[in-house]
């Protein structure tokens, strides 16, 4: 891999503005697909949810004076696409609109933000590695025990549904947690809540808080990326040019490290943009079955509450961060393939 | 000497689904130091599997036997580092597509100094470079030190073997071996390469052994000669005596592909195509034009057998495909029995098909592998709506007009041999009774020993069908033995045009005549005479025009005329000339 | 793949194909049939012995209102496999129309269904069911079919684009067009029996996710409901008391992961198979 980094160096630097250029463009594309979707749901949002509905049923019934004056406030007198862009002009200003029982959407955001990052992330980022070591791993083990047992373990992981694992992981756990006759790894919540820890102790504490979520974020991902990096980098096993770099006297080892890798992670940068989208669907099971509350937790609420904006909110800081990915997966295509510079 | 590679008692097989399938069956075979021999047979004789066992670069799942003497050492059941020592220093290897054998993501020359500093772990990476930059230069690829920089997609196949070969002589090995290494080459750039690897020879003194179907290519190059057959030996000796005399059947079925025999002459009956100015261009990219048929007059008359030859990217394949769209070309006309395409109504367009069909170039492709071999032929008349008795008749007739058996009618194609799926082809191609049959590269697709015969089967159904065909071809030999007449392309327009035996055994136009000199002849005398008449260059950037004739870059005669001459050539566009009983578009040929 | 004769291994003969058809079938028998051969229905309650553990009276102990939890598990299972099957063919045929029409024709009906796909795939698809699902709560569980393979189509069509713009310009069929077929021969006669195979093999690899997005909304209670029961809705009700009386949810769970696997091996092994040609 350290080889290979010394072919990426961008030399010229019109091939450099080439690149920024061509990334800019991506970028466009991805800004573009990330309204699209948050329009998408939102719209969905405005037109099946009915956040009156608890105040119609009351007994006695309320005035439709007061319904109206509620829908008016809630902006549900106008069309669904003129109330988008009401509530899209105020986000670049920080604006998220309010939810239904009045509260700017914009106290709560960032916070929720925040808790989702900080659980969503280390585990993804742990699992695209350790995908990636795992497949290559198997590859060059292909049709040995081990490969086939990793292999099948995968099968099986992703067979179980993440809402499944991470109460999987509690039962499991549960008996070490007894045994040491303290919450060893806990399961519930960011931090011990109500406890004046301080320093290297509070970080310590998130930290075993952060265990479980993550082992139930990273391993289905772990498993799904491992089988398409297998499956990637034996073919490349199978190539000519790792042939002809054996035949000008490379080693095999050294002709996969130079050759092998680089080729095989290629086709994983449009995996992981395409795939992280999905793999979101786990977080936010997974901060639920944890109490997280972040944004995934927040947007369940929002829908048993029919918040419209809290939805678009969350909806849109998730497609962000998929476009960010997305946005780092290209860079990694780029810098792994020149061929895509010109 | 004692021989730098000796093989004894070779034996390779691979892990089928039904149980080890063998691959090479107990091959002995020597190369003496300095030597080149070539190793000739179908594919699936086990040549390339001999190679790679020499080399130690068969799949894990091979299990190989016997014993490989390299220098008198024995190579196999050697470690992996052991034999990286071994192998691009002593034993280099040329593969046969130059395309796959590249890293597409590293620089060529980084892997060319790859070749230096695998076998020179101390000499640091800028002398490496350096050294890899003097290797590409060696071969012939014009500005090294920048061209060191590229990928090797933005190579030519041509440069990209080049590249190949700067990395096989990058440690003065003992022994080159070189598989199939200009099977997917032109035959111009066939001809560079083959006289690059000779200079390699001559340079650093090594043994070359070339796997080729070629016979032409071992005439060429090759002091002895062994033919396989199922990975066993069928015979082995020099060259000019085996060729004179082929103790088996594989060598004379090799040989009679490249015999060269005259044409058929028939006589020309009423006007089938007509082409007049045909133009067609493609932008690939913003701002950038290529003009991939620039002008192009051509008619076929019935019965008679018109080839267009040429380079690939000269314009010939973008003509058929003009033809068999029967729709308004950009520029100029197509007529088809008297008929300008451009005013077709869909009805008649539909209709024309019927008699306008066409064989392409690769069987494996072209013949739906879901499909039985009856369907795929009664497809054109379903298509037409043929009623159904007559289709199955029809159908009967054509297996066997095509030499297969009735049997073959329920088989799919992936259960027939490639020469028995192009009869298939052909078969369609004839099914709905058409007057003008278009081939594209109709027999490069298949081994080389099936070829003549199947040109034969063609030429044989033309005459008894009264067709007229227009066939693509970059294959001199074997044109020579179909048609009648031929028309010569480069980048886009028809330099020489007349009958075969003029344009192919008497060429005027200096593009013509270093064509025809280009391609191997089996007369090992003349094949090595042949050598210094071969065409520097390669097909030009296809965007870029230069001014006067489009040839004049690597055109010989230019490089020979006076400074007026010149002038004329530069300025000009030549146009076709009547001279003698053919066309030529050169403004230095003259009527003997 | 091109030696003439070679021996195929059947599609039965792959260990994988085997062993997730002949667990499919099971289970399926075991759904439809098994509830005939146990003296409880799904709905019976047994008061005295409530949450009581595994025994033999009991192979899968009982719920929380003395329900036979095996009962509850086949009962739930039917409802899994019913809505996992029906999505599946659903989304099949979506994507294999969408697929085809994108691929063969290309052009700008391309890019916009393209589009289309790419908007689809920003988030997952099951946050956006939960969106729309609570509007239709009261409406049968078929809409919960249709809001599955409404948002699960774009993956295979995506492969099936692929694979139909990759046939466009393979020769038989620019033979085909040669010879003067029509748009819809060249599609019926040409694309599809090529891309027969892929699309049984996406299909049950549908199944596998339709019956894992089923069981996704009905945890969060935008699936099935009440008084119907899925193996979704099941393991939800377990989950509250997974640590203190584990059976109510592990059994749904092994039926649950029984059922993925099955159709996950099956269509992986039916892959290798198609690859393998
Ligand atoms: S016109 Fe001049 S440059 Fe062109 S082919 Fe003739 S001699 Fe050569």
């Amino acid at each position: 891999m350290l080889d290979g980094e010394r072919h990426v160096a961008l030399s010229a630097p019109a091939g450099r503005a080439r690149l920024a250029a061509g990334l800019a463009g991506r970028v466009a594309g991805r800004v573009a697909l990330c309204l699209a979707a948050v329009l998408l749901t939102y719209t969905l949002a405005a037109l099946s949810f009915d956040p009156l509905a608890e105040l119609r049923s009351t007994q006695p019934p309320t005035p439709q004076a007061v319904l109206d004056a509620r829908a008016a406030e809630l902006g549900l007198d106008l069309p669904v696409l003129p109330r988008f862009l009401r509530w899209l002009s105020g986000v670049p200003a920080g604006d998220f609109g309010v939810t239904v029982d009045g509260h700017a959407v914009a106290d709560e955001v960032w916070e929720r933000a925040g808790t989702s990052l900080r659980l969503f992330l280390p585990g993804s980022v742990l699992a695209v590695l350790l995908g990636v070591a795992v497949g290559i791993w198997g590859a060059l083990r292909a049709g040995r025990w081990a490969d086939k047992i990793s292999m099948a373990a995968a099968l099986v992981l992703l067979a179980v549904p993440v809402f499944v694992l991470g109460t999987l992981l509690k039962i499991l756990w549960l008996p070490v947690n007894e045994a040491a006759g303290t919450d060893l790894l806990p399961f519930s919540g960011e931090k011990t809540p109500g406890s004046d820890l301080a320093g290297w102790a509070a970080a310590g504490d998130r930290l075993r808080h952060l265990v479980l979520p993550t082992v139930a974020i990273a391993l289905p991902q772990i498993a799904f990326y491992s089988r398409y990096q297998r499956a990637a980098m034996l073919e490349v096993l199978h190539s000519e040019f790792l042939r002809a770099a054996r035949a000008r006297g490379l080693t095999r080892a050294r002709a996969v490290r130079r050759h092998g890798l680089r080729m095989a992670l290629i086709p994983m940068t449009a995996l992981v943009a395409f795939s992280f989208g999905l793999h979101l669907a786990g977080g936010v099971f997974t901060e639920r079955i944890f109490g997280w509350h972040g944004l995934g937790d927040w947007m369940m609420s929002a829908i048993e509450h029919q918040d419209a904006m809290v939805v678009a909110t969350s909806t849109l800081l998730m497609a962000v961060l998929v476009v960010v990915v997305g946005w780092l997966a290209d860079l990694a295509l780029v810098l792994l393939d020149p061929r895509t510079r010109s | 000497m004692s021989p730098v590679l000796e093989i004894r008692d070779l034996t390779v097989a691979f892990r089928g689904r039904s149980g080890p399938v063998t691959a090479v069956d107990g091959l002995s075979l020597t190369v003496s130091p300095g030597e080149a021999l070539a190793l000739v047979g179908e594919s699936g004789s086990g040549k390339s599997a001999t190679a790679l066992a020499v080399m130690g670069l068969l799949p894990e799942t091979a299990r190989v036997r016997g014993s490989v003497l390299l220098a008198g050492r024995e190579l196999l059941g050697r470690s992996d580092r052991e034999l990286s020592r071994v192998r691009g220093r002593q034993v280099a290897m040329v593969h046969q597509d130059p395309l796959g054998a590249l890293t597409p993501v590293v620089p060529v020359g980084a892997q060319v100094a790859e070749a230096v500093s695998a076998h020179h772990p101390g000499i640091g990476r800028r002398a490496a470079a350096e050294r890899a930059v003097a290797l590409l230069d060696a071969v012939g690829i014009a500005s090294a030190r920048t061209r060191a920089a590229a990928l090797p997609h933005e190579f030519s196949g041509g440069m990209r073997q080049r590249v190949a070969i700067a990395m096989a002589m990058a440690n003065d090995p003992d022994l080159i071996i070189a598989d199939e290494p200009t099977s997917a080459l032109d035959v111009t750039i066939q001809a560079q390469i083959l006289d690059l690897l000779d200079d390699v020879r001559a340079r650093t003194g090594a043994a070359l052994l070339l796997i080729t179907h070629d016979l032409g290519v071992v005439a060429r190059s090759c002091d002895r000669v062994a033919v396989l057959r199922k990975g066993s030996l069928v015979e082995e000796g020099g060259v000019a005596p085996l060729f004179q005399r082929p103790g088996s059947d594989d060598l004379r079925g090799l040989l009679s592909a490249r015999t060269t025999a005259a044409g058929p002459e028939r006589p020309a009956g009423e006007p089938v195509l007509r082409i007049t100015g045909l133009r067609r261009q493609f932008s690939p990219r913003r701002g950038a034009v290529v003009r991939a048929v620039d002008g192009v007059d051509l008619d076929v008359r019935a019965g008679q057998a018109l080839a267009l030859i040429g380079e690939s990217g000269c314009g010939k394949t973008t003509v058929l495909r003009e033809i068999v769209g029967l729709r308004a070309p950009q520029t100029g006309t197509v007529e088809l029995f008297d008929r300008d395409v451009s005013g077709l109504r869909r009805r008649e367009r539909t209709a024309l098909r019927e008699r306008v069909q066409m064989v392409m170039q690769d069987p494996t492709s072209s013949l739906n592998p879901t499909m039985a071999v009856a369907d795929i032929i009664a497809e054109p008349l379903r298509v037409h709506g043929w009623p159904r008795p007559e289709i199955r008749a029809r159908t009967r007739e054509l297996l066997e007009l095509v030499g297969l058996s009735p049997e073959h009618a329920e088989r799919r194609p992936g259960q027939l041999s490639g020469g028995q799926r192009q009869r298939v082809a052909i078969a369609r191609a004839l099914a709905p009774r058409p007057r003008l049959v278009l081939l594209d590269e109709p027999v490069s697709a298949l081994d080389t020993s099936l070829r003549a015969e199947i040109m034969d089967l063609l030429t044989g159904l033309r005459a008894r069908f009264d067709l007229a065909f227009l066939m693509v071809s970059h294959d001199i030999p074997l044109t020579r033995r179909a048609v009648e007449r031929v028309a010569v392309m480069y980048l886009g327009t028809i330099v020489e045009a007349g009958t075969a035996a003029d344009v192919l055994d008497h060429p005027a136009h200096p593009y013509t005549r270093a064509l025809v000199a280009a391609t191997p002849v089996l007369d090992v005398q003349a094949a090595r005479a042949r050598r210094a008449a071969v065409l520097s260059g390669e097909l030009p950037d296809p965007t870029g025009f230069p001014s006067g004739c489009a040839f004049r870059p690597r055109c010989p005669l230019y490089a020979e005329l006076s400074g007026v001459d010149r002038a004329v050539c530069a300025e000009e566009p030549p146009k076709p000339r009547q001279v003698g009983a053919r066309q030529v578009a050169c403004h230095h040929v003259d009527p003997p | 793949m091109t030696a003439a004769g070679t021996p195929r291994r059947r599609p039965g003969r792959r260990p994988g194909v085997v062993l997730g058809s002949c667990l499919l079938v099971a289970l399926a028998l075991a759904a439809f049939a098994g509830p005939l051969f146990l003296p409880y229905t799904h709905t019976q309650q047994d008061l005295a012995t409530v949450l009581s553990a595994p025994s033999p009276a009991h192979p899968l102990g009982t719920a929380r209102l003395g329900e036979d939890v095996l009962a509850l598990c086949l009962r739930g299972l039917q409802k899994s496999l019913v809505i996992g099957l029906l999505a599946a063919v659903l989304t099949t045929v979506v994507s294999a129309v969408v697929g085809t029409v994108a691929g063969y024709l290309g052009g700008m009906v391309d890019r916009v269904l393209m589009a289309v796909v790419d908007v689809l795939l920003v988030l997952p698809p099951i946050l956006v069911v939960a969106v729309v699902s609570p509007a239709l709560r009261d409406q049968s569980w078929l809409v919960l079919v249709l809001l599955i393979a409404g948002f699960q189509w774009m993956l295979t069509a995506r492969v099936v684009r692929a694979r139909a713009r990759s046939l466009r310009s393979s020769g038989y069929v620019v033979a085909a067009e040669n010879m003067g077929a029509s748009s819809a021969r060249v599609v019926t006669r040409h694309l599809l029996p090529q891309m027969a195979p892929l699309l049984v093999v996406d299909c049950t690899l549908n199944v596998a996710s339709a019956v894992l997005a089923e069981a996704g909304l009905s945890y969060f209670g935008f699936g099935v409901q009440a008084p119907d029961v899925s193996l979704g809705t099941l393991v939800s009700a377990g989950t509250g008391s997974a640590l203190t009386f584990p059976w109510v949810f592990l059994a749904p769970v092994g039926f649950l992961a029984a059922t993925v696997l099955a159709a996950a091996v099956l269509g992986e092994g039916l892959r290798d198979d198609e690859g393998a040609r």
